[in-house]
């Protein structure tokens, strides 16, 4: 059995778990992270990419929002390759209240928040799109992230500052010696094989998770889980975040990513947090409330929808929160120490939002040296999380790959792209893209099969965004085949693992089967069921492996 | 006046057009575009055709067997080099090399000699699109394990640019190759050196070649012929070589039967009075023309095709706006099972004609065929040639 030791557990590998590895890392705190499944796999990727400029919750959350606006610029600074700042808008539409606009004017000014008002022609100009019923536009310094790439960029900046990272660690309980948490038990995911961790702190980042883990010492933990459903459309439908100036509600924020959009969100209450399957009802209801964005919006393709469940932090002294909506529930994160409830040594991160992981982050590891006893200041404010990528690097991409691609990969890997470059050059068939949506080549994939951290078809999306794009995994799934088969006795059988792999894609497809997106589908069923008989109707010739 | 318009370029409307073309009607076709053809692999299926006969509603239940016959020996007038007989199935190539029963397939498309083969060489063509040797090779060793296979690498020159550039090939630019004096010339070389390399016997020895749709390219075929080399090819991920050629040829058989046809135009917005179309209307290059025919033959394909358009709260046929089979959920779990939507379609009487939801017809000279018909899923029923090949033969003598 493994035994792990260090003298902080990170439970929950989301952008604060991750973002805590690095904090304490860097002040030299030994650490290790714990995450069930994948990286990122949970909430840290499933929301709209929005790096709030805190102006969603002038009016309502006035402490979040200046969270916001102070992490905003910080994260711009330290994670420039993760963000892209194409800014953002609010628009109020004729039906919506005037008062709230002069409201949450003031208030933006309150949380410091640079706020310009664009006059109504000039922003029918830059977004044709738009319904011709805005009222005023205002101009706000929301951008798009990233979830996927900031977190492995964090995981990868605490790593070489000795961090550690555990995926596929499912921790089951938390050890208890007296009133002292001192360390946990787990099993691996994949084969469950147990282990055991020890450590002077246990911290529970582990989000819409947080409850059920903490429970298993007894201790409650108020965090509702809150469903948000999204769409992602196969076009840039705007240059900027687009945000209905009203209280905040469902689908009103459209934030462009590359040659997508992503609209969202609905908020329900939900038992578990693992119920993130969007419904067709959602999808129904988010295309409704789109037009009063986007008049057309039905003319336009659906990749799929997705949904993440948030996990919302509220301080109760009564048990109204069942029937209260989750748009009523603070945005505000809280950090709690255990030892009020009589149990030492654990504390708990919960609620905030992406845009403030580092602030959370930055708090939760100030308390933790102070338990520790080693006094040493924060630096992720002042440290950018990725190296600059050299112009000699730049230069070499550009030579043996083609713009698009080469630009995406340095983004995608770094400056730990100069190895599979090198490779490329020296065989330009590595180059070979093998999923042409996202331009992810060859080397790339084959680089992402070898990793340890690796498991299945669905952890190399999560890496290389490999089946991210319109096909939804149907050509690249296919093309990454072979390269499963050689990584041999590391992957599933390819039948069942590229079944597994449609079938998580499927989930997403289900509630948007419309429009072009069906027509792909019946493309996908043809290649699947009928060419490759990889359908119910199987010659029983399955894949037996070398 | 046309004595029949066709609408839709896919195998269903270009069977239909031929059959009625021979009859010696006045027909045109009119197509959208190249037709979803392009992506298949040429194989004619009719999956179990007794269970599905029986399953209510399929478009199988619909024809007799004897039309079925009918319709496979038309076929096999049509496409001559077509391999395979009723009943007993032939065995093809998945582009994983793994095999599957296949019911009418193009003759260099039919895998059987491989259960006699001792020796079997697997092609591999360099940069050659989606095609994997290593995999294919240990599939066909598991599947023939009498035989001892190897892989033989094709270099082409012709391509060296495209591979130093790190770009792959597409089957069909290898097709085109081969079908050229040139490329024939290097291939009859190539496969000579191929058997010298072995034992120099013939007998035993199978080679499996990808991509060169053989039995559409006269030169290639009889190339092999004349080699007395058995040389096979598997069906291949899309875009295909032999559904490609499989189109162009049925294309240019319908032609040259005196068929007019007419690519690129969209139909919609059919005139209709009193159970009968009069006409439609084309659009095409910005212009919209009213088309009158007799009858008309509605092969746009359905979902995949795009005859039948769905959108977030709307589907529509989007020509005759006939009225539609719908089932009462949508998808289901497993993605590669049964789902309901494929199901989705046009419910018709035997004569092919659309009904109303009262099961009264709905136009009378409109017949209906392919993909577009209801109650089947060609990717489950293993049909999708079967049916288009049947019914689209059967609204052709219609007209």
């Amino acid at each position: 059995m493994v035994d792990y030791q260090a003298e902080v557990i990170i439970i929950g590998g989301g952008a604060t778990g991750v973002g805590l590895l690095r904090d304490l890392s860097m002040r030299g705190v030994t650490a290790l992270l714990l995450e069930q499944g994948d990286l990122a796999h949970g909430t840290s990727s499933r929301f709209h990419g929005l790096l709030h400029s805190g102006a969603r919750y002038a009016v309502k959350d006035p402490l979040a929002a200046a969270e916001c606006a102070l992490e905003n610029t910080i994260l711009k600074r330290i994670a420039p390759s993760c963000i892209v700042e194409c800014g953002g808008w609010f628009v109020q539409m004729a039906e919506d209240d005037p008062e709230y606009t002069a409201n949450w004017v003031q208030k933006c000014a309150e949380a410091s928040i640079a706020v310009r008002e664009i006059p109504v022609e000039e922003a029918y100009a830059q977004e044709p799109l738009l319904r011709r019923a805005a009222v005023r536009v205002f101009e706000v310094p929301d951008a798009a992230v990233d979830g996927f790439k900031l977190v492995w960029a964090n995981a990868h900046s605490a790593t070489a500052y000795g961090g550690v990272y555990k995926n596929y660690h499912q921790v089951d309980k938390l050890v208890r010696e007296g009133n002292r948490i001192t360390g946990v038990w787990g099993r691996l995911q994949r084969t469950g094989e147990p282990f055991r961790a020890r450590s002077t702190v246990v911290v529970n980042s582990a989000g819409a998770w947080a409850p059920e883990l903490a429970a298993t010492v007894g201790v409650t933990l108020d965090v509702v889980a809150d469903k948000g459903t999204l769409l992602a459309f196969n076009h840039r439908l705007f240059q900027r975040v687009i945000n209905r100036l009203r209280p905040p509600g469902d689908g009103d924020i459209f934030v462009p990513h590359e040659s997508i959009t992503v609209f969202g969100t609905t908020s329900d209450f939900v038992n578990s947090p693992n119920d993130n399957s969007p419904s067709g009802a959602e999808v129904q209801k988010l295309m409704s409330l789109g037009e009063g964005l986007v008049p057309e919006i039905e003319r336009f393709r659906v990749i799929r929808a997705f949904a993440g469940v948030r996990p919302l932090y509220k301080e109760t002294d009564s048990d109204t929160i069942t029937t209260e909506k989750g748009r009523e529930v603070s945005r505000e994160f809280a950090l709690i120490d255990h030892y009020e409830q009589g149990v030492e040594g654990f504390l708990s991160i919960v609620g905030g939002k992406f845009t403030t992981y580092r602030l959370m982050a930055e708090r939760t590891a100030d308390l933790v040296t102070r338990r520790l006893g080693k006094l040493v200041p924060c630096r992720t404010a002042a440290e950018t999380i990725l190296p600059e990528i050299s112009p000699a690097l730049k230069t070499l991409a550009l030579k043996v790959l083609p713009w698009g691609a080469a630009s995406k990969m340095l983004e995608r890997v770094g400056s730990d792209a100069e190895d599979l470059l090198r490779e490329i050059e020296l065989d330009p068939a590595k180059g070979r893209m093998m999923c042409e949506c996202e331009m992810v080549s060859l080397a790339e994939v084959e680089k992402a099969v070898s990793d340890e951290d690796v498991h299945f078809l669905s952890d190399i999306r999560r890496k290389t965004r490999l089946g991210m794009g319109t096909c939804q995994g149907a050509f690249c799934g296919y093309r990454a085949l072979p390269l499963l088969r050689l990584a041999k006795d590391k992957y599933a059988p390819f039948r069942e693992e590229l079944q597994d792999f449609l079938d998580q894609r499927w989930k997403g497809i289900r509630p948007v089967l419309w429009g072009a997106q069906l027509r792909e589908t019946e493309l996908t069923r043809g290649i699947y069921a009928g060419l490759l008989c990889f359908g119910e109707r199987s010659t029983g010739q399955a894949d037996r492996g070398e | 006046m046309w004595d029949g318009i066709i609408v839709g370029g896919g195998l269903a409307g270009l069977v239909a057009g031929i059959t009625a073309a021979e009859r010696g009607k006045q027909v045109l076709l009119v197509a959208e575009g190249v037709g979803s053809l392009s992506f298949a692999s040429g194989v004619i299926d009719f999956g179990d055709y007794y269970t599905l006969r029986d399953k209510r509603r399929h478009p199988f239940s619909l024809i007799s067997e004897d039309q079925v016959s009918i319709a496979i020996t038309k076929w096999q007038e049509i496409c001559p080099f077509y391999k395979g007989s009723w009943g007993r199935d032939e065995l093809v190539l998945t582009p994983l090399g793994e095999t599957r029963p296949a019911g009418y397939v193009p003759h260099s498309l039919a895998a059987q000699p491989l259960h006699e083969a001792r020796e079997i060489i697997l092609i591999a063509p360099q940069g050659l699109k989606d095609f994997f040797p290593r995999l294919f090779a240990s599939n066909l060793a598991l599947n023939f394990p009498r035989a001892k296979v190897t892989i033989k690498p094709l270099h082409l020159e012709e391509f060296d640019s495209q591979n130093r550039l790190g770009k792959s090939i597409l089957a069909t630019d290898y097709a085109r190759y081969w079908a050229s004096q040139e490329g024939t010339d290097y291939l009859r070389w190539f496969l000579r050196e191929a058997v010298r390399e072995l034992s120099g016997l013939k007998e035993g020895v199978v080679v499996v070649f990808p991509g060169l749709s053989a039995s559409f390219k006269p030169l290639v075929n009889d190339l092999l012929v004349t080699l007395a080399l058995t040389v096979i090819e598997p069906t291949l991920f899309p875009p295909s070589p032999v559904g490609i050629d499989l189109y162009q040829y049925l294309r240019k058989k319908f032609k040259d039967l005196g068929g007019e046809y007419l690519i690129s135009g969209k139909a919609k917005a059919a005139v209709m009075k009193d159970g009968y179309c009069h006409s439609i209307a084309l659009q095409s290059q910005g212009k919209t023309r009213q088309l009158k025919a007799k009858s008309f033959v509605l092969a746009t394909g359905g979902l995949f095709g795009g005859g039948i358009q769905v959108g977030p709260r709307t589907i529509r046929e989007e020509v005759f706006d006939c009225p539609l089979f719908l089932p009462k959920s949508w998808t289901e779990d497993g993605f590669l099972g049964p789902q309901p939507y494929a199901q989705t379609g046009i419910e018709v009487d035997e004569d092919l004609h659309p009904l109303n939801s009262d099961g009264r017809i709905y136009l009378h000279n409109v017949y209906v065929c392919g993909r577009t018909l209801a109650h089947w899923d060609p990717w489950i029923d293993y049909c999708g040639g079967g049916v288009a090949l049947t019914t689209g033969y059967l609204a052709g003598s219609k007209l």
